[in-house]
């Protein structure tokens, strides 16, 4: 064999091999680990909702959805602080809301546009922003404000806008009956949206010292 | 692979497309539907349902509590000014309009229920995925998707065994909740990561990413519309454009 042979060879198994992994790098940049942490996490995140949703409503704990909420927020700031890739928290906010449908046998709408909506959020905040603390507790703010508003969002998606109609007529007859000023209900839902909001932030906060925390366990 | 086919006792092999033209056709119809017309749409998914997914009137008892709910919301806080015009004359009755707007409220979530239902009760898992990777264009989607689908079920185990282990030394009282679920989630979630490495090296090893230029013989060919696909797609169309003419008709 002549050594002009040998090059062609040695050229044909480099070809190839830059070939394997520009395919691996072509499932829109995530590598085979990446995809592996969003898997995990996704699994993570549909185990909580089960057994901690299922604890929490033993213990009739108030907010718990937005408890839950903060978990998600927690791992999904950890699925990109491990997979920085564009779309790993939408993929991941996909397989659990599919991960859902298949768990609990009854298809429940509320729950899957929820989880979709929050890891669409996330997704933003982390996409425009980068990769960031900041950017983690303004998606982790986002996903958890959400959660308050999402009622008002898929009810009137569910029943149609005259739910609008009902939520503005229960607004002003309620405050007709309890003796409060309009204006003070806007306030009170000012203050739950406060308090949302703070959840968020600290669960974004958490998740992203978490997450390096984390990753210097796992390197020793 | 059973637990892919739960809930799917009583439903017809109908395809992905047809399921989605069934998804599509009745939202459609339920948003931009109402009064009278909204009966098309009602009688359209219960016919649908009837057919090829009875499974999926149990799913109307998430709406059991919100009915009532709405109903008497509407007939005690609706008011006459918010009637639309052109409503019948049983509507000037006192309470009567408000009552009717629940009904019609009502109406509306039980088609939105039933179609999502039956989309999702119908559609085989595996086919929606085939269809997620053919609009995104990658394999990434379901080798996710399956991977979370099969090692959940393990980590539900050890999430479940860690649980109880932190409730029997006094946790998850209201006291120590927010303590407590620190424990379980860093303990999970940093297993789970640990087991990531793993795992990922096990796919590398079998290859998974890699693709040369030659027929691949595992290969997945996607299915075709079947004849039931392509009689949804048709009576849908056929309903959607019957209930939009009629509207205008008797507008």
């Amino acid at each position: 064999m002549s050594p002009s042979t040998h090059r062609s060879d040695r050229n044909s198994d480099t070809e190839t091999s830059s070939t394997i992994r520009t395919q691996r790098s072509g499932f829109r940049g995530f590598s085979t680990r990446d995809l592996v942490y969003v898997a995990v996490l996704a699994a993570v995140w549909a185990v909580s909702e089960n057994v901690l949703g299922a604890q929490l409503h033993a213990m009739n704990i108030p907010f718990s959805g937005a408890f839950l909420t903060a978990i998600g927020v927690f791992l999904m700031v950890t699925c990109r602080s491990f997979a920085p890739k564009p779309g790993s928290i939408l993929m991941m906010g996909v397989v659990v809301a599919l991960l859902r449908i298949l768990s609990i046998g009854a298809v429940v709408i509320s729950p899957i546009i929820a989880i979709f909506m929050e890891a669409l959020l996330v997704e933003l905040a982390m996409t425009f922003g980068g990769t960031s603390v900041v950017t983690s507790s303004i998606g982790g703010m986002l996903a958890e404000v959400w959660t308050f508003v999402h009622p008002f969002v898929v009810q009137p998606l569910l029943f149609g806008l005259s739910m609008l109609v009902i939520y503005g007529r229960t607004i002003s007859v309620g405050s007709k009956i309890l003796g409060i000023d309009p204006a003070n209900i806007v306030a009170m839902i000012l203050a739950f949206v406060a308090i949302h909001a703070i959840a968020g932030l600290v669960a974004g906060v958490v998740g992203w010292r978490f997450s390096i925390g984390a990753k210097r366990v796992l390197q020793r | 692979m059973e637990i892919l086919n739960r809930g799917k006792a009583g439903t017809a092999a109908l395809g992905v497309y047809g399921a989605v033209a069934l998804l599509v056709g009745a939202l459609l119809l339920a948003i931009t539907m109402g009064g009278v017309f909204l009966l098309l749409p009602l009688a359209y998914v219960t016919t649908v349902c009837i057919l090829l997914s009875r499974d999926s009137f149990r799913d109307l008892r998430q709406l059991t509590k919100l009915v009532p709910i709405i109903v008497i919301a509407s007939t005690l806080l609706w008011q006459e000014q918010y009637q639309p015009s052109g409503t019948s004359s049983a509507a000037s009755f006192p309470l009567m309009s408000g009552f009717l707007v629940g009904i019609e409220m009502s109406v509306r979530a039980v088609v939105m229920v039933l179609a999502i239902s039956a989309f999702v009760r119908t559609v085989d898992i595996s086919e929606l995925t085939g269809l997620l990777e053919r609009l995104s264009g990658s394999e990434a989607f379901s080798f996710v998707f399956g991977l979370a689908f099969n090692f959940s079920q393990r980590l539900e185990g050890i999430a479940r065994d860690t649980l109880n282990a932190i409730k029997l030394r006094g946790g998850f009282r209201v006291r120590n909740l927010a303590v407590s679920v620190r424990y379980l989630l860093s303990s999970t979630t940093l297993k789970a990561l640990a087991k990531s490495e793993d795992m990922a090296y096990a796919a590398e090893a079998r290859a998974f990413g890699a693709r040369r230029e030659m027929p691949n013989p595992l290969h997945r060919d996607y299915p075709n519309a079947s004849w039931l696909d392509v009689a949804a797609l048709a009576g849908t169309t056929g309903l959607v454009i019957l209930a939009f003419a009629l509207r205008l008709a008797l507008a």
